[in-house]
């Protein structure tokens, strides 16, 4: 009486506890709507990010300024949301970079073994070993100072978690026997790779990556915060905490409502990945 | 022997492969398969019996080349492929596994898994040709077209262990290994899948290397039985023969030790010691547990010896003879 | 009555899953006379497992368990965590299939042992090291003082098993839940595990639930036998009774369809057709009604369970007058 299809309808499901699960909902939809303001910035905000009013400084929020004005008499949301751009750009690439890089080092570690697998985790230990911060100033006085070469080395600082769990899936799957009934077979090589093994372990990657594009959201504002990555004028949602800061007692608001913003954005991304993984690990359980 | 050569279609000699593993920090070698002379005759079932960690299902796989041998050669229809690319001997000799639901790729389809191998050795000229050779096979282990597009997950393993069966029957192999294929089944698909598998055999003259830890499944099913313990093979001959009147200790033990369906039949009185670390490095295997242990079987390998026509016993109880 | 050391009533374990209600156990009654062993066999999704596990509140998934398990006069299903975990381990013990998932790894067999002991006992750390070390040797296990200090994942699968049951009998419980105990194991060293449990049960008088797939086992080792099929009792008897006349035509067919080692090797099994019942179905007719070979439109209701000889009893339409 089992009904036909129900692995497609397994796959549904997982879709479907998602959307069942009002956390998620509500975490993608304030996901969204931040992404859309960001993106749609220009035509959301009526000001410039670096459009100053010297008679607005340490404006409150009002109708017309609705975060209110930061030192030099910029809106501040208008900032919050143009930092948003940068923010959520350079994480997202970081973190696409991260999972490109990861992907490939870790199937290569995860299939090859042996001294391959050794060199590439031993590597990665090594890079995991220095702290995010170093690796960046690191990467850019080598490399030049400059918003691509700081998403590389955004991306560096993710590789070596992101590396280690494809592995890990990688080495899962490899020892499962349709791997090896498919070796059976003849499968080698690549398409092992992109036909049983990939298909396999993206739910799993896909999830962690969101946590990573979480982390790395918040790698970048604290990056902007200590003045590393963009630089002035442009915004950047950790440079606007910085600019802030110094009229704190002041002026609250021009701190306060920014790192809201961030706080409720890595919230967001973090519940949808909780809520991804616990569709994708539900539809395990029910499936035995 | 020699007369009987052109009959043997796969044939192992002197395979040994071992595993290197750390316990506790400490570098231990296993001795998987330690030196297995194994001959396979064209269609028929060799049953290859033992508990687990004897070896039979890596013996299985030396056959097959999943796994590369350390020394030993392997011969597949006068052919010593021991070194050769496998690729186009592998739709020669296929596979089939205990758990079914781990052999079958769950993100593909069903129709999908059974093409695989049709693809890969570019059988068939189009893919509606060979989705249609797909649905063949799958109708020969009694499975209905609808199945092509469903995912494997969705079927119970009985039917699982189905799909297996036909994704191995595709490239029209000549020799199947079935490691266990029925272990891990309830009762009624064991039953379904041991009559498939000899249905299948008649119909197509297949050649059988049958692994199980089950003494009744593989008494039914095989022509000849061999018995492997840790790595060797202790006993070889005609089923029956091997089933009633079996000669090396452990046989005699394994045998024993099977719980009967049958409440009059009280268990027999033969208890093996508990498995022991030390097997002696040059005696025999079994010694630790052996109830019938001589001082000959702490210093000398037995090697196999005919101790009936076609059946051979490695063992010290049989020297003499 | 009072000669019943367990009594289940109406029993009916439910989960709720992404698909709909699953429908483990759907309405049984059993009773554990003291000193018996009471075997549930049953295919995987029989519910036999399930209930079992659901006397002692150890299931997971927000299972719903209605009915009533009387022991000692409270029911076990209506009792708080903390006077469940006081009778679990003292009073009621389980050994499962896996023993390695059931042990920390953290701690050695002693630490196992002794801290089952100092749970339920009030005894020194002295005492329950001596009473420990007596335990494992009446399990069995030579040089008990080195065992003690090992960890699980040290000792093989037989061993491991002989630990469980060690520390299962270590509180001189009155019933013992045994839940596939030597499925994971080699038929000889499930031999060894049969015969010791045979020997505790005669020697301390425990009563025991043992859930198995294996008729083998049921044979060996049990005094009366369920037989479940789709949540549901279908079958009840001595074990002589069920071997020599078995009524239900599941049992019926289930039995036939063992390989066994005195077979006509060339017919074919008997198979049970079909699938097993969807446990997600509502469908409140007999479980068996899809495959069996005898159905009509009566089966669409359960039968009453009939008696046909004395301690037999069968749920099926044709036995009911």
């Amino acid at each position: 009486m089992r009904s036909s299809g129900s692995a497609t309808k397994k796959e549904a499901s997982a879709r479907l506890r998602f959307f069942k699960n009002p956390v998620s909902v509500a975490a993608l939809i304030v996901f969204a709507v931040i992404l859309f303001c960001c993106v749609f910035a220009p035509v959301v905000s009526r000001y410039g990010y670096a459009e100053m009013r010297v008679s607005e400084r340490f404006l409150k929020p009002c109708s017309d300024h609705i975060f209110g004005c930061d030192y030099a008499g910029r809106d501040t949301f208008a900032r919050v949301l143009y930092g948003g751009r940068n923010t959520l750009k350079i994480a997202a690439v970081a973190t696409v970079l991260a999972a490109l890089g990861g992907m490939t080092l870790g199937i290569i570690s995860g299939i090859c073994g042996g001294t391959t697998d050794m060199l590439i985790m031993r590597a990665m230990e090594i890079l995991s070993a220095v702290p995010s911060l170093l690796l960046v100033i690191l990467a850019e006085c080598l490399m030049g100072w400059g918003k691509g070469n700081f998403m590389y080395a955004m991306a560096l600082s993710a590789l070596p978690s992101v590396v280690r769990l494809i592995r890990a899936s990688v080495s899962q799957v490899m020892s499962k026997s349709y791997i090896e009934a498919s070796r059976a077979l003849g499968v080698k090589g690549l398409r092992l790779v992109f036909k049983h093994i990939l298909p396999n372990i993206l739910p799993s990657v896909f999830v962690h990556l969101t946590g990573t594009f979480a982390e790395q959201i918040l790698l970048c504002s604290i990056m902007g915060y200590v003045g590393v990555g963009i630089n002035p004028p442009q915004a950047e949602w950790g440079l606007i905490i910085f600019e802030g800061y110094a009229s704190l007692r002041t002026a609250p608001h021009a701190v306060l409502l920014p790192a809201a913003v961030i706080a409720v954005c890595v919230l967001s991304v973090n519940l949808i990945g909780n809520g991804l993984r616990d569709a994708v690990d539900g539809g395990d359980r029910s499936d035995g | 022997m020699s007369s009987e050569n052109t009959a043997v279609l796969i044939k192992g000699e002197n395979l040994r492969k071992e595993f290197q593993s750390r316990v506790g920090g400490k570098r231990q070698v296993t001795r998987a398969v330690d030196g297995v002379s194994i001959e396979v005759y064209r269609g028929e079932t060799l049953g290859l019996v033992g508990e687990s960690g004897c070896g039979k299902s890596t013996l299985g796989r030396l056959l097959l080349r999943l796994s590369e041998p350390d020394s030993g050669t392997i011969t597949y229809d006068g052919t010593d492929i021991t070194n050769v690319n496998m690729h186009d001997y592998r739709k020669e000799m296929q596979i089939v596994f205990q758990d079914p639901a781990g052999s079958l790729d769950p993100k593909m389809k069903v129709g999908d898994i059974v093409a695989e191998g049709l693809e890969l050795h570019k059988i068939g000229s189009s893919r509606a040709q060979r989705r249609q050779m797909a649905q063949e096979q799958l109708l020969q282990v009694g499975l209905g077209p609808e199945c092509m597009d469903r995912h494997p997950g969705s079927f119970s393993g009985g039917q699982q262990q189905r799909i297996a069966i036909a994704r191995a029957l595709a490239l029209s192999p000549r020799f199947l290994v079935c490691d266990e294929p029925v272990s891990s089944l309830d009762v009624s698909y064991q039953a379904q899948i041991m009559n498939l598998l000899s249905d299948l055999q008649k119909k197509l003259g297949l050649t059988y290397l049958f692994i199980s830890h089950d003494l009744n499944v593989v008494r039914r099913l095989s022509d000849r039985i061999a018995v492997m313990y840790l790595g060797r093979v202790v006993e070889q001959g005609p089923a029956d023969q091997v089933c009633t009147s079996p000669r090396h200790p452990y046989t005699q033990a394994l045998l024993a030790a099977v719980p009967v369906p049958d409440p009059d039949v009280k268990p027999a009185d033969m208890e093996l010691a508990d498995i022991s670390a030390s097997v002696p490095e040059n005696g025999c295997a079994f010694l630790p547990r052996c109830p019938y242990a001589k001082d000959a079987c702490a210093s000398v390998k037995p090697q196999l010896k005919e101790v009936a026509e076609g059946h051979f016993c490695a063992c010290h109880l049989f020297a003499e003879q | 009555m009072t000669d019943n050391i367990l009594q289940v009533k109406d029993l009916t374990v439910t989960f709720p899953t992404a698909t709909g209600e699953l429908y483990a156990v759907r309405g049984i009654s059993y009773d554990i006379r003291s000193g018996e062993t009471l075997g549930i066999v049953g295919e995987s999704g029989s519910g036999k497992s399930v209930s079992a596990f659901s006397l002692m509140g150890l299931l997971k998934g927000g299972a719903m368990v209605e009915g009533e398990a009387l022991f000692d006069g409270q029911n076990l299903l209506q009792l708080d965590q903390s006077r469940l975990e006081a009778i679990r381990g003292k009073e009621i013990a389980m050994i499962f299939q896996d023993p390695l998932s059931s042990l920390d790894p953290c701690f050695t067999v002693g630490n196992h042992l002794t801290e089952t002991l100092l749970a339920h006992r009030q005894i020194s750390k002295a005492e329950a090291k001596k009473q420990a070390e007596e335990m494992l040797n009446a399990v069995g296990i030579r040089n008990a003082g080195r065992v003690m200090n090992q960890y699980p994942f040290e000792l093989s699968g037989g061993m491991r098993q002989r630990i469980m049951i060690a520390i299962a009998l270590l509180c001189q419980p009155r019933l013992l839940l045994a839940d596939e105990p030597t499925t994971a194991l080699d038929v000889t060293v499930q031999d060894q595990i049969l015969k010791l449990l045979k020997r505790l049960k005669d020697q301390n008088g425990t009563s025991m639930l043992f859930i198995t797939h294996n008729f083998g086992i049921v044979a060996r080792l049990c005094d009366r036998v369920i037989v479940m099929y789709g949540g549901r009792i279908v079958e009840r008897a001595m074990v002589a009774d069920i071997f020599r006349n078995p009524v239900h035509p599941y049992t019926k067919a289930l039995l036939s369809a063992i390989p066994r080692m005195d077979d006509d090797k060339t017919r074919p099994l008997p198979v049970i057709a079909g699938q097993p019942h969807d446990p997600h179905s509502p469908f409140a007719g007999c479980p068996f009604k899809e495959r069996c070979p005898m159905a009509d439109e009566k089966c669409d209701a359960m039968p009453q369970e009939t008696c046909i000889e004395e301690n037999h009893t069968v749920a099926c339409w044709r036995y009911l007058q």
